[in-house]
C-alpha cells in the first residue's frame, strides 16, 4: 500500500442506537488520502450518526473509528486537529462578526497569533465574504452562514474535512466554487468526507461513493464498480444504480443486531 | 366553535405539554401550584391580624394597587401583540380559512387558563379570608365573580390595545398604552413618599372591583354601585374587543416571545435575544474580539461578556436591577447601614440578587449559546477552558451587578462591612458554579419552560447562593458575642470551608463537562 492509499479514515462494524432505535448497524467505512468520498443514502440511513460519531459528537455503541490510526476511543481529543467540520445546519455565534467568528475558531484550534489575521482574511476572501467582515452574523443570509461555517471547517488545514450536505442553501455559483476548493484541497493529498442524498453533487464531486441504507453499507467504490456491483450498463447514472442497489438492500431479510454482534464478538476472538 | 377549541386546544398543549415530559416535570409543576395557592390561602387565613385590616381604606388602596399594576403589567404585553401565537400556528392556522375574531376569542380563554395557572393564588386566598372571617359560601363566589370579572376586563384591554398596535403601528398607539400605563402606576407613588393621588380616589376599574370585594367583607352585602361602574368598564372594552378583533392581525403577528412576564420558553427566549441582536448588536461592535493577543482563556473570558452585552442577556437583568434600586432609593432615604440588623437583611438581598444573575444569564446561554458548542467539542479538549471562563464571566457579573445595586440603594454599606465583601464573592462563586452545574447535568427541553431542566435553572442557583451566604449569616449572629481570637479562628475556618467547596465544585464541572450534551 502506498503512502497515497492509505486511510485517513477507518470505520470498521460500527452500531449506534437511540431510544431502542437501532441507527447504524455494523458500518463499514475507509477514506484514502487525497479522494473525495461520497457517503449517499436515504434520509434517515444514518450518515449524519456516522458523522457525528467520527467528529466526537456522539458516542459509538460498538465498533471502531480510527483517524489517521488514530483510534478515538483510546485518543478522543487530539486526532480533532486533524478533522474540519460542517454539520447539516450549522448553527454560528450569530452574536459575533464574522472576522470575530474566524478568529475564535482560529484561536481554539489552537492557530498561532500571528497566522490569525491571514488566514482569517484568506477564507474570507475565498469565499466572498470580505466586505461584509465587521458585520455580524445574524445580518447574514442562510448561504453565506454556509460559506462562513465551511471556512470556519477549513481553517486550521484540517488532513480530513467532513461535510454533512454542505451544498444544501447555497447558489449554483456558490456550489460551482466550494467544488473547485474541494478539488483543489484533495491535489494537497487532504481528503474529504461529504454526506449528502443529492445524487448528482456525489457523481460531480467524488471520486468514491459509499452506499448506505437503514445503518448498513449496501456498496462503496468508484461509479464503474458501483455499475458492475449493481450489473448496470455503462451509461448508467448514479441515481439509477443508487436506487437499484437501495431496493435490493430493502429486499435483504433484517439481520438481528445481538446476531450480528455475537459473530463479531467470534471474530474478535479469532 | 369548533375552530375555536381546536385552536384552544391546541394552544393548551404546546404552553403545557413539557409538563407530560416527565414525572418529574409533571410532579415539580403541580408543587409550583400548589405552594402558590398554599400561599394565597395563608395570606387569606392571616389578613385580618395585619393592621391594613383596621383602615379599610388602606385595604382598598392596597387591593386596588394590586390589580392595577396587574393590568398595567398587561399592557406591557399589548406592546408586544397581546395575542399570543406560537410559530405552528403562524405556520398552519393562519394559513387556514379560520378567521381573526374565531382565534382571538381562542386566544382569549387560553390566555384566560394560563393566567389562573400561574397566576392563582387569589381564589385560595378569598377561601381563606371566607373560612377565617365566617363568610357564607355565596359571598366568598360573588368576591370571586368579581375578581374574575377584572381578570376578563384586563386580558379584553390587553387583548385590544395589542390588536390596535398591530393593525395601526404608529407613535399615537404606543403613546396611548404609555399614558395608560402611568395612569395606572402613578397613584403606587404614594405608597413610598406623600402623593395627592391615592387609588382609593380614582375612578379606575381596580378600585371599583377593590371597593365592592372589600364592602362584600365588611357587610356582606353587595354595593351595587360599584359592580354598575365595573359593569360599564367591561361593556365598553367588549365593544372595543368586538370591532378591533375583525382587524386581519394575521397580516401582522409575529411569533410571541413571551406569555407572561418570567416565562422563558428556551425557543422564544431565543428568537428575543436574536431580536435584540438584530437591533442592538450592530451598535456594540466597537467591542471587539482580538484573538491574537491574550491566553485562551482571557479570549473565551472576553468573548462570553461579548455575547452577554450583544445578545441582550444583561438587559431583563438591568431593567430588574434599576426597578429594584429605584424602589429602594425612594424608600430608604439614603441612611447609611449600621446596625447587624440590617447588614443581615442586606446580606439575604445581596444573597437573592446575587444567584438571580448566573441563573438568568445561564437560561440566556441555555436557549442561545448551548447550540453552539460544536466548534468546541469538534475541535479537541477546550471544553474545560470555555466552562472555567464562563464561570469567570458570570462570577464577575454576580459580582458587580448586586453590588452596583447594593452601594447605589445602600450608600456606604459596601466600604463599612469586611464580611459582606467576602460574604458576596462566596455566593457568587457558588452560584456562578451552581448554574454551570446545572446546565452540564440537566438536558433542556427546547419546547417549554415548564421542565424541570428550568425548574432546576432557576432554584439551583438560589440553592448555592444561600449555601455561600449561610456560613457568613450565622457568623453574623454567633460571632459578635465571641473574643476577637475566635473570631479569627472562626474567619479562617470559614474561608478555608468555602475555598475547599468551591474548589470541589469547580473539579466536579471539569469532570463532567466532558459529557456535557448539545
Amino acid at each position: 500500500m502506498s503512502a497515497f492509499d492509505f486511510p485517513i479514515l477507518e470505520v470498521l462494524n460500527l452500531w449506534k442506537s437511540y431510544n431502542g432505535h437501532q441507527a447504524v448497524k455494523g458500518l463499514d467505512l475507509e477514506v484514502k488520502k487525497g479522494e473525495i468520498f461520497g457517503l449517499l443514502g436515504p434520509n434517515g440511513a444514518g450518515k449524519t450518526t456516522t458523522l457525528k460519531i467520527i467528529v466526537g459528537l456522539l458516542k459509538m455503541d460498538k465498533g471502531i473509528v480510527k483517524v489517521d490510526g488514530v483510534d478515538i476511543s483510546e485518543e478522543q481529543y487530539g486526532y480533532k486537529k486533524q478533522i474540519g467540520y460542517l454539520p447539516e445546519n450549522p448553527t454560528l455565534p450569530e452574536y459575533l462578526t464574522a472576522e470575530e467568528f474566524l478568529g475564535y475558531v482560529a484561536k481554539i484550534r489552537d492557530i498561532p497569533s500571528n497566522d490569525i489575521k491571514d488566514r482569517t482574511n484568506y477564507y474570507l476572501e475565498l469565499f466572498d465574504l470580505k466586505k461584509r467582515k465587521k458585520d455580524i452574523i445574524v445580518s447574514f443570509s442562510r448561504g453565506m452562514k454556509q460559506k462562513l461555517a465551511l471556512s470556519a471547517a477549513l481553517i486550521h488545514k484540517p488532513s480530513l474535512l467532513i461535510l454533512d450536505e454542505p451544498l444544501i442553501g447555497i447558489d449554483p455559483t456558490g456550489q460551482h466554487h466550494i467544488k473547485s476548493i474541494l478539488k483543489e484541497m484533495i491535489k494537497e493529498n487532504r481528503s474529504v468526507l461529504v454526506s449528502t442524498h443529492m445524487i448528482d453533487t456525489a457523481e460531480r464531486l467524488c471520486d468514491r461513493v459509499g452506499i448506505i441504507n437503514n445503518g448498513r453499507n449496501v456498496a462503496s467504490g468508484s461509479l464503474e464498480k458501483l455499475r458492475r456491483i449493481a450489473e448496470m450498463g455503462e451509461d448508467s447514472t448514479l441515481e439509477q444504480i443508487f436506487l437499484k442497489l437501495t431496493q435490493e438492500a430493502e429486499e435483504v431479510v433484517e439481520e438481528k443486531p445481538m446476531r450480528r454482534r455475537l459473530f463479531s464478538l467470534f471474530r474478535k476472538k479469532e | 366553535m369548533g375552530k375555536i377549541i381546536t385552536v384552544l386546544v391546541f394552544k393548551i398543549k404546546q404552553y403545557f405539554g413539557p409538563l407530560r415530559s416527565s414525572r418529574i416535570s409533571l410532579l415539580l409543576g403541580i408543587l409550583v401550584f400548589l405552594s402558590l395557592n398554599f400561599t394565597g390561602f395563608m395570606f387569606g387565613i392571616g389578613l385580618p391580624d395585619t393592621p391594613f385590616w383596621a383602615e379599610p381604606d388602606r385595604l382598598i388602596d392596597i387591593l386596588s394597587a394590586f390589580l392595577s399594576i396587574f393590568l398595567a403589567l398587561s399592557l406591557v404585553l399589548s406592546l408586544r401583540g397581546g395575542v399570543t401565537a406560537f410559530q405552528a400556528e403562524l405556520d398552519f392556522f393562519f394559513t387556514s380559512a379560520i378567521k381573526p375574531r374565531q382565534y382571538v376569542l381562542s386566544d382569549l380563554i387560553f390566555q384566560f387558563i394560563v393566567l389562573h395557572v400561574l397566576f392563582s393564588p387569589f381564589i385560595p386566598f378569598i377561601i381563606g379570608l371566607a373560612l377565617r372571617l365566617g363568610i357564607t359560601a355565596l359571598v366568598a363566589l360573588i368576591m370571586v365573580l368579581i375578581y374574575e370579572t377584572y381578570v376578563f376586563l384586563t386580558l379584553l384591554i390587553m387583548q385590544s390595545l395589542g390588536i390596535l398596535n398591530l393593525v395601526a403601528p404608529y407613535k399615537r398607539t404606543k403613546v396611548l398604552i404609555g399614558m395608560i400605563m402611568s395612569a395606572l402606576l402613578l397613584p403606587s407613588l404614594s405608597f413610598i413618599r406623600f402623593f395627592p393621588l391615592e387609588y382609593s380616589d380614582l375612578p379606575y376599574p381596580s378600585t371599583f372591583a377593590a371597593k365592592a370585594i372589600v364592602h362584600l367583607l365588611e357587610q356582606s352585602s353587595v354595593e351595587l354601585l360599584n359592580v354598575y361602574f365595573l359593569g360599564i368598564f367591561v361593556a365598553l372594552a367588549f365593544i372595543f374587543h368586538f370591532v378591533i378583533s375583525r382587524k386581519n392581525l394575521f397580516h401582522y403577528m409575529r411569533p410571541t416571545i413571551m406569555l407572561s412576564f418570567f416565562e422563558s420558553r428556551p425557543q422564544a427566549q431565543a428568537i428575543q435575544q436574536r431580536r435584540m441582536l438584530e437591533r442592538f448588536g450592530p451598535m456594540t461592535t466597537f467591542l471587539t474580539l482580538d484573538p491574537t493577543k491574550g491566553s485562551l482563556t482571557r479570549f473565551l473570558i472576553k468573548k462570553h461578556f461579548i455575547r452577554i452585552i450583544r445578545d441582550g442577556s444583561l438587559f431583563p437583568l438591568i431593567m430588574l436591577f434599576a426597578i429594584y434600586g429605584a424602589v429602594s432609593m425612594l424608600s430608604l432615604n439614603f441612611s447609611p447601614v449600621s446596625s447587624l440588623k440590617e447588614i443581615e437583611s442586606a446580606l439575604f438581598m445581596l444573597t437573592f440578587y446575587s444567584a438571580l444573575v448566573p441563573s438568568i444569564l445561564a437560561m440566556s446561554w441555555n436557549s442561545y449559546e448551548r447550540e453552539n458548542l460544536w466548534l468546541i467539542l469538534t475541535s479537541g479538549g477546550r471544553i474545560v477552558e470555555y466552562f472555567k471562563s464562563f464561570f469567570v464571566a458570570l462570577l464577575i457579573v454576580a459580582l458587580i451587578m448586586p453590588w452596583g445595586l447594593l452601594i447605589i440603594s445602600l450608600p456606604f454599606l459596601g466600604l463599612s462591612s469586611l464580611w459582606l465583601i467576602l460574604s458576596a464573592l462566596a455566593i457568587a462563586s457558588f452560584s456562578s458554579a451552581f448554574a454551570i452545574l446545572t446546565l452540564i447535568l440537566i438536558e433542556m427541553p427546547k419546547e417549554g419552560s415548564m421542565s424541570a431542566g428550568y425548574f432546576f435553572i432557576i432554584f439551583l442557583p438560589i440553592i448555592g447562593a444561600y449555601m455561600g451566604a449561610s456560613p457568613f449569616l450565622a457568623m453574623l449572629m454567633i460571632v459578635p458575642d465571641y473574643p476577637i481570637q475566635f473570631q479569627f479562628l472562626f474567619a479562617t475556618l470559614l474561608i478555608g470551608y468555602l475555598a475547599l467547596a468551591l474548589f470541589g465544585l469547580l473539579k466536579l464541572i471539569e469532570k463532567k463537562v466532558k459529557s456535557i450534551k448539545i
